[in-house]
């Protein structure tokens, strides 16, 4: 096994410890005290549950890291970059932002036209079509009412 | 038998047959198109029913329920995607069916297993409506807190090499069911002072975030990395013999289409467990339970029918406490109740006195619904398949905008998207870590009704945890739920120790 492979597994364990246990102590020590109101009535106080949830997730993000070092994992090596989620994230974004503002059609269309060009589409005819088909789909949902 | 006739004779009118026929086939489409669930189809169509009679109506409402939850798996044997959020689980090996080019297979598992499971969840209604829901009416906090628990124990059959991150999973998914209103004092938790989070984060959000938001991503990323072969289905298969379902497949699937049905059945019995939880279940049990040689997780009929035959014996079933004591065991059972209310019948205990043939015409009409559900299932099956042949770059950007119009729709708010967009990307980044989002969404859909069922157990008990005992059906429960964990740590134990 060369030294590189036997590393990785641990060193994303850390950073996974680091990450899960890190938003754990943040929502432990400050979200919920800040987020929740405690009650006077009878039975669990509103932050009871939450904060079980957030110990419990904390225990076991320790437990998986020391699992790590006991366990051979295989990892997916192939590397992928965050460049075209990201671009449908912002796409639907903006998507969204013209469907509330401009309405539901225009917006759905600017949608799909817009993923299309994320995800490689140059034709314009291609993208006539996509945008036309949405906005006849859109039109068919504003009039059945669903 | 002379009251059950003239009901039959009802429900065989035109126009009661019609209304049938007009809901599966609304139910269909609500059905296959993501993102439009079926409790919102279901509360638009009764506006429709107004000018119907009593019958007609309750049987076309019953035709958009029962449709909706056969056409749910259609979306998620070929696309990944849910109709409905009960679906899900079929995506599970029904969309590793369709990769392997078996999609028309699938689909026929799910359709037949989903009439199997409807008709079989019917005649249980017609047959033992009184005895179950006198069951269901023993079944206190304690009783559902242990039910729960039991339910939540197989959050860990479904997660995949890590136990322990299924269980963060799946916690996670409690967590985040916890935001809103606090059920007891009513008092705002974890919402960030933002009104919109007050009934919590929209399930229908989390559901398509989670599933087909994250599941574009990842598509989208292999397409343009030209991974096509791996990820994108494109065509589904030629080969009949991977069409067609033999003789040895039935054989394979009976069991668990049996088992699930039961499952289902429990599911709709017992008051506000639902579609998604039985279904859920259903695959669990089945995954739990299964042989050498399944391969469940990879594209497995037993799989699919473990799922569908569940999800579409909820509804029948969750109409048994409708029915005798007027309790909905479901979502959509409640909207039914709206229903009966607006042509004034009321649901309960004496609707057996008071119109007994209106009770039997819809038993019939239920029945019919079935038989509708599978001529109109099976004459569109090929007409769905053929989605599967649409190329990627079609099939991604309509996919988000499904996803986009669907969370929008449910509330008519940016708000709803904007969770659905934060969900996909939270989803995203847990698979890349391994984490697993069905098991962070059972979580969050038990998540409710588990935190209200423990705070009233709580306060039955007098905060005393072993007065338990008292309650046989909760300890029944509770026992079940440490044998199945205890059955299910087993092989992944003699796994890690190979590895080791």
């Amino acid at each position: 096994m060369k030294p590189e492979e036997s590393l990785q597994p641990t060193l994303q364990a850390f950073f996974e410890l680091l990450i899960v246990g890190g938003l754990s102590l943040v929502t432990l020590f400050w979200i919920i005290p800040s987020q929740t109101e405690p009650s006077d009535n009878f039975g669990l106080s509103p932050s009871m549950v939450p904060t079980v949830c957030v110990v419990s997730i904390a225990m076991l993000a320790i437990l998986q890291f020391f699992s790590s070092f006991l366990r051979t994992e295989k990892t997916d090596k192939r590397q992928q970059g965050l460049g075209i989620p990201s671009a449908i994230v912002a796409s639907t974004i903006v998507g969204t932002i013209l469907i509330d503002t401009v309405g539901l059609v225009t917006g759905g269309a600017v949608v799909a036209v817009l993923i299309s060009i994320v995800i490689g589409e140059r034709r314009i005819p291609n993208l006539v079509t996509i945008m036309v088909s949405a906005v006849f789909l859109l039109l068919f949902v504003e009039w059945s009412g669903l | 038998m002379e009251l059950f006739l003239q009901g039959a004779s009802d429900a065989f009118t035109f126009g009661a047959m019609i209304a049938v026929l007009g809901g599966i086939l609304l139910g269909y489409a609500v059905g296959v198109l993501p993102g439009l669930s079926r409790p919102a189809a279901l509360a638009i169509a009764v506006p429709i029913t107004y000018s119907m009679s009593p019958i007609a109506a309750i049987a076309f409402l019953v035709g958009v329920t029962k449709a909706s939850a056969a056409g749910g798996a259609t979306g998620a044997i070929l696309l990944n995607t849910p109709g409905e959020p009960s679906s899900a689980a079929t995506c599970f090996d029904g969309y590793p069916l369709s990769q392997k080019g078996e999609a028309t297979r699938a689909l026929k598992v799910a359709l037949y297993t989903s009439v199997f499971g409807d008709i079989v969840a019917t005649i249980i209604l017609i047959v033992l409506a009184a005895p179950l829901a006198s069951f269901a009416l023993k079944m206190g906090p304690v009783e559902m807190t242990c039910v729960m628990i039991f339910a939540l124990t197989f959050i860990s059959a479904l997660s995949g090499a890590s136990i322990s991150r299924g269980l963060i999973s799946g916690i996670f998914g409690i967590f985040l069911a916890t935001i809103g209103l606090d059920p007891e004092s009513a008092t705002p938790r974890l919402t960030f002072g933002m009104v919109e989070l007050f009934d919590g984060i929209p399930l229908m959000a989390a559901t398509v975030g989670m599933l087909a938001f994250t599941e574009m991503l990842n598509q989208a990323e292999a397409f343009v990395a030209k991974d096509r072969n791996k990820h994108i289905k494109s065509e589904p298969t030629t080969k009949e013999k991977e069409k067609r379902l033999f003789w040895k497949d039935i054989r394979r699937i009976l069991p668990t289409t049996i088992k699930s049905t039961g499952i289902g059945i429990s599911a709709g019995v017992i008051p506000g467990l639902g579609p998604t939880i039985g279904a859920f279940l259903s695959y669990a049990i089945a995954k739990q339970t299964a042989r050498e040689g399944d391969q469940f997780g990879k594209g497995d009929i037993k799989g699919v029918a473990a799922s569908e035959a569940a999800d579409n014996a909820v509804l029948p079933a969750s109409l048994i406490p409708l029915f005798a004591i007027g309790l909905p065991g479901s979502v959509s059972a409640a909207i039914l109740v709206a229903a009966f209310m607006l042509h004034g019948v009321v649901p309960g205990p004496l609707i057996f006195v008071e119109h007994p043939r209106l009770i039997y015409g819809i038993y019939v009409s239920m029945i019919i619904a079935s038989i509708f559900m599978l001529i109109v299932g099976r004459i569109g099956l090929n007409f769905f398949a053929k989605i599967a042949s649409v190329p990627a770059s079609i099939i991604i950007p309509f996919i988000v905008l499904f996803c986009t119009v669907g969370a929008y729709l449910e509330a008519d708010t940016a708000f709803s998207v904007f969770a659905m967009i934060a969900l996909g990307v939270v989803g995203f980044v847990m698979q890349r870590f391994g984490y697993s989002v069905i098991t962070f969404l059972i979580g969050f859909v038990v998540g409710p009704l588990f935190e209200l069922s423990l705070r009233q157990a709580l306060i039955v008990t007098n905060h005393d945890v072993t007065k338990i005992i008292d309650h046989p059906i909760a300890s029944f429960f509770l026992l079940a739920a440490l044998i199945s964990a205890v059955a299910f740590l087993k092989p992944k134990k003699l796994k890690w120790k190979k590895s080791v």
